[in-house]
């Protein structure tokens, strides 16, 4: 297999090659629904964010710099549609479907990951989504830092300081940080 | 636990529920019909001139008076001739029918589908189609509300729309789309949440003093706000993600009543008068946040759901009584009529049904939600016990809103 670099994937997606774009953005499935799934607790809307994100991303690529990661571009998009997918549906309907599927999914689930369902579902999105990236997509804080438009230590502090309010708020997922 | 365990938890507890690399490619060629804008816009671009000219036909003739369709039918979305054909020059962004409905105490009732408007009189046994909506079905009714016995406001993503002879004509009186929820005290005077997108991201209220003609932004001291009610001149609350904020002298001053425990992503809040109310914060991924006050906002009490599975809006039915529709094992229309200390619920009837909005008078209920590609209206004399149904297509709006380049 020929390996091409990232600007000429990127060249052939723009003009609407369906295999230059897969070659972008299938190596990012894994860490796309890692974000959705743990934001929205819930695999089919995990689903249709990403789907979003993935309609946005082709739209959007004409804006994407050259020489850029991927990676946290695509995922800022991700987060923005988990946050907007759960307003928007709030909004617009009064959200009784699929509650059968919503017992189910949580099934087997062990205390531990209830108490960590329930307290990343207590935080505040923002703060939700630093916990999700960097404990659940291992991302070092220069990627978190271009996600979340902010610096690398801003990104580290904040971190912390969610990690003492989990502290304070469930002892079954307090955490030490070495 | 340290932050190893932490990540090891973190995949635990969502690994399993994670779909596979096939789902992401199955996600792309969902997609694939989206991702082809070039051709498609140019098709769109054609079908919408076609459509105008053909519109602007129809609209040159003399109005139809509208048709009352019999109760046993289904109602094809703007097949026959309706009673009023909106402007043809309106070009909106399509979206999908968020279905409305509004009750003036149960003798004359205004729901919608995409952006056609149909009225009852009959306590929903039979609709008529009082307004067609764009004829590129790129129209979306996103509120009704009732202000007089006479006047109903319409907020649409290409404008506000009033009628003033109880739903049979209709004129727009905004062109602004931007527009989301209403709250009216008056024909002349209205407030109305407004914002970029449906996620009300930025949503904020803005006031109008001539009807909906014109609309000035209205600060209330929130970041956000997702919803407004005033009681009358003088007392109104507004909701957002920051809480809680409400004003007892016509708004000249707005105080922080209520904050939720942890962060909301949106609020809703409702009062029957100036002392009894209730409101709810949604978070993202938890269950809401319901709160009830009898004086006014002075002190909130903190009351119990009727489930704990997935809870939508409210609707208040009294001073401390209200109704939610619900998910989980119990399923269906809950009431309470101790603000919110115990509930009763009843199963809703309906069938498959994404349910959008609904309104309770007394005993009746009107409900309209969304199956497939069509809008049910749902009609029940006896608070829900048994529901007459109708149902409308609404499948070119659904399609127009799914075409190549929709969204652009």
């Amino acid at each position: 297999m020929v390996a091409h670099p990232q600007a000429t994937l990127l060249e052939r997606a723009r003009k609407g090659d369906r295999g230059a774009f897969e070659a972008l953005f299938v190596p990012l499935h894994l860490d796309a629904f890692r974000l959705a799934v743990a934001m929205l607790q819930r695999r089919e809307e995990a689903e249709d964010a990403v789907q979003e994100a993935l309609f946005k991303a082709w739209r959007k690529l004409d804006t994407f710099r050259v020489g850029s990661d991927v990676r946290p571009w695509f995922l800022t998009i991700v987060a923005n549609e988990c946050r907007s997918l759960r307003r928007t549906r709030w909004w617009g309907t009064l959200r009784m479907a699929e509650p059968t599927s919503k017992v189910q999914e949580w099934e087997g689930a062990t205390p531990e990951q209830l108490d960590l369902r329930r307290t990343l579902a207590a935080l505040a999105p923002d703060q939700r989504l630093l916990l999700v990236l960097r404990y659940y997509l291992d991302l070092p804080f220069e990627e978190m830092a271009q996600i979340l438009g902010s610096t690398p230590d801003g990104v580290k502090s904040k971190t912390f300081r969610v990690l003492r309010k989990l502290r304070v708020a469930n002892e079954a997922v307090e955490v030490t940080v070495t | 636990m340290d932050e190893q365990e932490l990540r090891q938890l973190f995949r635990d507890t969502f690994d399993r529920h994670l779909p596979g690399p096939d789902a992401f490619r199955q996600l792309l060629d969902e997609g694939e019909e989206r991702r082809r804008p070039r051709l498609g816009l140019l098709a769109a671009a054609v079908a919408m001139v076609l459509a105008a000219a053909a519109a602007a036909l129809i609209a040159s003739h003399p109005r139809v008076l509208p048709r009352t369709l019999p109760a046993s039918s289904r109602l094809p979305a703007s097949s026959a001739s309706p009673a009023q054909t909106p402007p043809t020059s309106v070009s909106v962004p399509p979206e999908l029918p968020t279905p409305a409905v509004a009750s003036l105490l149960g003798k004359v009732e205004v729901a919608s589908a995409g952006d056609e408007l149909l009225r009852s009189t009959d306590g929903g046994r039979s609709w008529s189609v009082v307004y067609t909506g764009l004829p590129d079905h790129h129209g979306n009714v996103r509120d009704l509300e009732w202000v007089t016995d006479t006047t109903i406001f319409a907020a649409t993503n290409h404008g506000l729309l009033v009628s003033r002879d109880q739903g049979v004509r209709w004129v727009l009186v905004s062109s602004r789309g931007d527009l989301y929820r209403l709250d009216f005290l008056s024909p002349s005077v209205g407030y109305v949440i407004a914002g970029s997108s449906p996620a009300l991201q930025d949503g904020h209220v803005l006031r109008t003093l001539d009807g909906g003609a014109s609309w000035s932004p209205y600060p209330v001291g929130l970041s956000v706000v997702t919803w407004i009610q005033w009681v009358d001149a003088t007392h109104a609350w507004a909701g957002g993600p920051g809480g809680v904020v409400a004003t007892s002298d016509t708004g000249r001053t707005w105080t922080l009543q209520l904050r939720p425990s942890s962060a909301a992503d949106a609020a809703q809040v409702g009062f029957t008068d100036a002392l009894h109310g209730f409101a709810l914060f949604d978070r993202i991924g938890g269950p809401p946040e319901l709160y009830a006050t009898a004086d006014g906002g002075q002190h909130w009490e903190r009351a119990s759901l009727p489930s704990s599975e997935v809870v939508g809006r409210f609707v208040v039915t009294g001073p401390t009584a209200l109704e939610m529709v619900t998910g989980g094992t119990t399923s269906g229309l809950c009431a309470s009529q101790d603000s919110g200390s115990s509930w009763s619920c009843r199963k809703l009837a309906l069938g498959p049904i994404t349910p959008y909005d609904w309104v309770a008078s007394g005993q009746l209920r009107f409900l309209v939600g969304m199956r497939g590609t069509e809008v049910l209206l749902a009609a029940s004399s006896d608070a829900g016990m048994d529901w007459t149904l109708r149902s409308v297509d609404v499948g070119p709006w659904v399609r127009a809103s799914r075409a190549p380049g929709a969204h652009s």
